[in-house]
């Protein structure tokens, strides 16, 4: 009897454990200055397993059994927060964390908690994070901070050179990235033909770069995805700052509509080298300057609803006299509304609008024509967030496209041209949907995997669609009614990642990815160009796709001082385009028979070392890889280099705090120039010298090599007022690194050719002055 | 009247400002792989009415390619033998025919060459033989008149001198070389076009190259005059002759050229390559069969 009575309780024992009652903590959390939500504020209940992070929006979920728990809140750069709480039923909870004030900065210092390992715990692997602040002291070109910029000084990402804003990452083209803005894509991320990026980074929240190993809720592009996201604005009071800077001077004016409920944000960015050109009588006519603008708008509706609307306006203006002008510039529109379905439901709901053109205006007595070329985007995503529970975050959702790209239409009055070649523009819609598991398998073991799956349909526009021969000429050509279905092309795209924590300072990751991309940027230069041709996937041209394995070993020592993450990957591409020998690229309407269509690979081992506390801080970032492609027609069929094939690329970044107020930084770069087709050997024909060549990318352009000196001095600050001023030098060894090398008769004796080196940017001083008033 | 625009040129010209304005340039060595000499040979036969009454003497050039670094003078080839067929035919050129600096007489007899007919050349050098078709195009479109655009930029005036051709056939293709000349000079150029889209009409083709004025202000008396070549010096004249001739050409030889031409003046290809070759045996260079047809005009500033 004594042994039934024992048997009964415990069972009971065991029915009360399995029936015990599990409920959702949930909320968003906020930083106190400005109101802004913050991204990855780790939520932990204290002395349990629970672990969980703020999404893109601040909003956080937690499912745990009833019970009384102390909620424990970190963030970096933020006092730690606790709240005990006695859960009896699903709560909202929202934190507000504050920074440590200036005057209490160096006692409150020892309690601000950094996040720890989370380069080692996390799943994701190949992800690069930027906030804005922590670039503010790298010296940069003209005193400009530039988000792009920096990031090519992190391993696996590679400056496309002087001059140009682009890059690549792991060996992928420049039109392989793609870059969203409050998840509005932008097509040409630079102003001033590539000495400036399109990014004002007053305006820039959080920057995320995902090298190829994104999860299944983004992709697009081959190489990387760069989500930024803009800041919301101050909802609690009104703030106004600026710089004035050698080249551009900005604004940033931001402030509460309602307090706590809502708020603006404008940024405006000018430069004034135009100013410069009327000083001169030679070049007082002509035109140079480029704008910019950020602006967004929220609303806290209820606690459960926030709309956004978010906007980019930028523009080049380039002109001669009165005789040629030519502008290009993108716009982008967001409007987003987050809904909390329930303690463990979110929704993002967007509409998106991106747009990017270009114009040539030639106006003469005789001639008088312009040419004009736009991509239009009409966006739709919605992406649900389920946090089942504390161990699984899943994600799904949908994207839709439609794409209008006109290549290049000619509008003449006048002149040579008097008539008008139109042309509609090229129509398509891209679709995914996604779904994707964030799974913490236990405190050592964690994956998120997931799929995607891509489709293009390209749609008639009312004009002839062609195909073409082995040879480039027209094969075929049909004319496709206007939004008549012509192809689609459905890509799946699994994704993996998984990270093992053997110890808790060290982990191995490994991930895989698929990605497919169909729109396609083709250069008609050397060096990127406002007016290269984007182009959708069509019945000739059809989806890239890449498939990328990453290895990776992280390790975090000295009581998380330092870090050192050390990963290598193999990317595997197909549909790889590049332009047959002697393409024609210029104006061409048939550009699509000069492309020829292949493979590529690209491996490489990449590492960095980084300093994270203390007076003197920074990083070492190393990166060895190759990458190389392989289309019939040209190098006979044969592995030939990528143009962007770097064997070596070093970064090394310095930052010394001498003072509280007075900082001092270096930047080191070196990398390997890019692979370049060299003549060698030359004749005449017409009378004129004529090279002979090898193989396609067979020479190396000279390596570079550069160092940037900077002092930041911050002169002022009070409650109300905080100024500082900039000094920096680019390149302050004046090294003459080569923009460009051109082949040409050697001046006064013609039958012998020199090489010509062009260099940029040897010994470029910069004053900046920036103030706030709070 | 329907044209065709390139407009690009402006573009790199004011990318070329903003470079000029940050930039420094100087010579500097490379280490260049070498490549084995090749055979160049420049073949173009003229296909012209008096051919019809009576033979005709034209020429063809022959050399051999240098290594980058190396002069490009004394590179010819005198060892040659020509042949020149129809396939009935045959016209031969040895080296009893060569004048010196890699040029080869061929005396062609009356009605041998015609339009729309296919001919083969083959020259054999050292045992080694290259040869290559060409055939004459159906339809030769005679060049109308010259085009004069004058439109100021940078505080000078500048020329461009376009092409005015005869109405084409629609729906065929055309393709172009043009040769010109400034006061009987030749300008050494290769300068080819087609007609995309402009088929079918009178046009005037793009602008093929442009005459400079220096600025107002250097000039003597305020009257802007052009600035020419005459042994081996510059000087000012009050006008300048163009004669400009259009040639009619098959695609594949369009095809060589045009891809000579992304390399031309220093300019960097975006696929800087050899033309796929229309010789065997890896000989460089064309063999075309064409027509001609040519202008003059007096240029001056009124």
């Amino acid at each position: 009897m004594k042994n039934f009575i024992v048997l009964t309780f415990f069972v009971t024992l065991c029915f009360i454990g399995f029936s015990q009652n599990k409920f959702t903590i949930s909320g968003t959390i906020t930083e106190q200055t400005k109101g802004e939500a913050l991204i990855g504020v780790k939520v932990r209940v204290k002395d349990q397993s629970y672990l969980v992070a703020t999404n893109e929006y601040g909003f956080y979920s937690i499912t745990i059994p009833e019970g009384k728990y102390i909620l424990a809140v970190t963030y970096i750069g933020y006092l730690p927060q606790e709240k005990e709480i006695e859960l009896k039923e699903n709560v909202s909870i929202n934190f507000v964390m504050e920074s440590p004030s200036e005057k209490t900065k160096e006692l409150e210092t020892a309690k601000v908690t950094i996040n720890k390992q989370d380069n080692v715990r996390g799943s994701t692997m190949g992800v690069e994070r930027l906030d804005p602040k922590s670039i503010a002291k790298i010296p940069v070109l003209l005193g400009e901070k530039d988000i792009i910029k920096t990031l090519q000084l992190l391993p696996g990402v590679k400056s496309a050179g002087e001059g140009n804003s682009g890059y690549y990452v792991r060996g992928g083209a420049a039109d392989q990235n793609l870059i969203l803005l409050d998840e509005a894509p932008v097509y040409n991320a630079s102003h001033l033909l590539g000495f400036f990026s399109t990014f004002n980074s007053d305006a820039i929240k959080d920057a995320t770069l995902y090298k190829g190993n994104q999860p299944a809720n983004l992709g697009g592009r081959l190489s990387s995805v760069l989500d930024i996201k803009m800041n919301d604005g101050n909802n609690q009071r009104y703030n106004v700052s600026g710089g004035l800077g050698l080249i551009s001077s900005k604004l940033n004016v931001e402030g509460p509509l309602v307090k706590d409920k809502s708020s603006f944000l404008i940024t405006g960015r000018r430069t004034y080298a135009d100013l410069f050109l009327k000083a001169s009588k030679e070049f007082k006519e002509n035109t140079l300057y480029f704008y910019d603008l950020n602006t967004k708008l929220n609303y806290k509706i209820s606690q459960k609803d926030k709309i956004y609307l978010s906007g980019y306006f930028g523009r080049d203006v380039l002109g001669v006299g009165s005789t040629f002008g030519i502008d290009w510039g993108n716009a982008t529109g967001t409007v987003r509304w987050n809904h909390i379905i329930s303690p463990k439901l979110f929704s993002n709901t967007s509409i998106i609008y991106s747009s990017y053109d270009y114009k040539i205006a030639i106006t003469a007595k005789q001639i008088d024509f312009t040419i004009k070329s736009k991509v239009l985007d009409y966006n739709l995503k919605q992406e649900f967030q389920y946090y089942a529970n504390t161990k699984n975050k899943i994600k799904f959702g949908l994207n839709v496209i439609n794409h209008n790209i006109t290549p290049g239409q000619l509008d003449g009055s006048k002149g040579l041209s008097t008539s008008i070649v139109q042309l509609n523009p090229a129509k398509s819609i891209e679709g995914a949907v996604f779904i994707l598991n964030d799974w913490e398998v236990n405190e050592k073991f964690s994956i998120n995997y997931g799929a995607r799956l891509s489709t293009f349909t390209v749609l008639g526009n009312g004009q002839e669609m062609y195909t073409y021969n082995a040879d480039g000429t027209v094969k075929s050509s049909e004319i496709m009614l206007n939004n008549e279905y012509d192809t689609t092309y459905a890509v799946f795209e699994p994704r993996l990642s998984m990270s093992y924590s053997y110890r808790e300072d060290q982990s191995f990751k490994f991930a895989y990815a698929r990605n497919a991309q169909n729109i396609h940027l083709v250069s008609n230069a050397t060096t990127s160009t406002p007016t290269d041709v984007i182009l959708g996937s069509t019945r000739n041209t059809k989806p890239e796709i890449a498939d990328q394995l990453a290895f990776g070993w992280f390790k975090n020592f000295k009581e998380n001082t330092y870090e050192f993450n050390a990963e290598i990957y193999y990317k595997y591409l197909q549909n790889q385009i590049d332009y047959r020998n002697g393409a024609n690229t210029q104006a061409n309407q048939l550009l699509e028979g000069e492309l020829l269509y292949g493979l590529g690979r690209a491996y490489g081992f990449e590492m960095i070392l980084k300093k994270k506390k203390g007076k003197f801080n920074g990083w070492v970032s190393y990166c060895l890889s190759k990458s190389e492609r392989k289309i019939e027609g040209i190098n006979n069929g044969s592995w030939y280099n990528a143009k962007q094939d770097r064997t070596h690329d070093l970064s090394v970044v310095t930052i010394y705090d001498l003072t509280p107020k007075l900082s001092l930084s270096a930047l080191f770069v070196f990398y390997t120039g890019n692979a370049v087709t060299f003549p060698s050997g030359k004749y005449t024909i017409e009378g004129q010298t004529q090279f002979l060549y090898t193989n396609r990318n067979g020479g190396r352009m000279p390596n570079y090599h550069r160092l940037d000196l900077g002092v930041n001095w911050i002169r002022k600050n009070t409650d109300t007022y905080e100024s500082s001023w900039n000094f920096s030098i680019y390149n302050a060894y004046g090294r003459e690194n080569a923009y460009t090398i051109a082949f040409q008769e050697k001046e006064g004796n013609p039958n012998i050719t020199e090489a010509v080196q062009t260099s940029l940017f040897r010994w470029i001083p910069a004053i900046t002055y920036n103030f706030k008033f709070k | 009247m329907k044209s065709k625009i390139k407009s690009t040129h402006y573009l790199i010209g004011l990318f070329g400002l903003l470079i000029t304005l940050l930039s420094c340039k100087k010579v500097i060595s490379l280490d260049l792989k070498k490549d084995d000499p090749r055979i160049i040979i420049e073949a173009a036969i003229e296909v012209d009415s008096l051919n019809q009454i009576d033979s005709s003497t034209q020429y063809i050039y022959i050399r051999r390619s240098v290594s980058f670094d190396a002069a490009i003078s004394g590179l010819e080839v005198n060892n040659a033998t020509i042949t020149l067929t129809d396939g009935k035919d045959t016209i031969l050129s040895t080296p009893k025919n060569y004048q010196g600096n890699g040029k080869y007489e061929l005396k062609i007899q009356q009605g041998f060459l015609t339009q729309n007919k296919s001919y083969t050349l083959m020259v054999k050098i050292d045992n080694i033989e290259y040869s290559a078709s060409s055939t004459c195009p159906t339809y030769a479109i005679p060049l109308d008149s010259i085009g004069v655009f004058k439109q100021k930029s940078f505080g000078r005036y500048n020329y461009s001198i376009a092409p005015i051709r005869n109405e084409t056939p629609a729906g065929i293709p055309n393709w172009y070389q043009f040769k010109a000349k400034k006061n009987g000079v030749k300008i050494n150029k290769i300068l080819v076009d087609d007609d995309q889209n402009l088929d079918g009409v009178e046009s005037t083709l793009k602008p093929i190259f442009e005459l400079n004025e220096f600025s107002p202000d250097t000039v003597v008396n305020k009257i802007p005059k052009f600035k020419v070549i005459k042994n081996g010096k510059p000087i000012l004249e009050d006008g300048v002759e163009i004669e400009l001739t259009l040639v009619n050409i098959e695609y594949k030889v369009y095809r060589y050229l045009f891809n000579l031409t992304q390399n031309q003046g220093g300019r960097q290809s975006i696929t800087p390559s050899n033309p796929d070759p229309l010789f065997t045996n890896g000989a460089f260079g064309y063999f075309s069969v064409q027509k001609s047809f040519s202008r003059k005009k007096w240029i001056n500033n009124k």
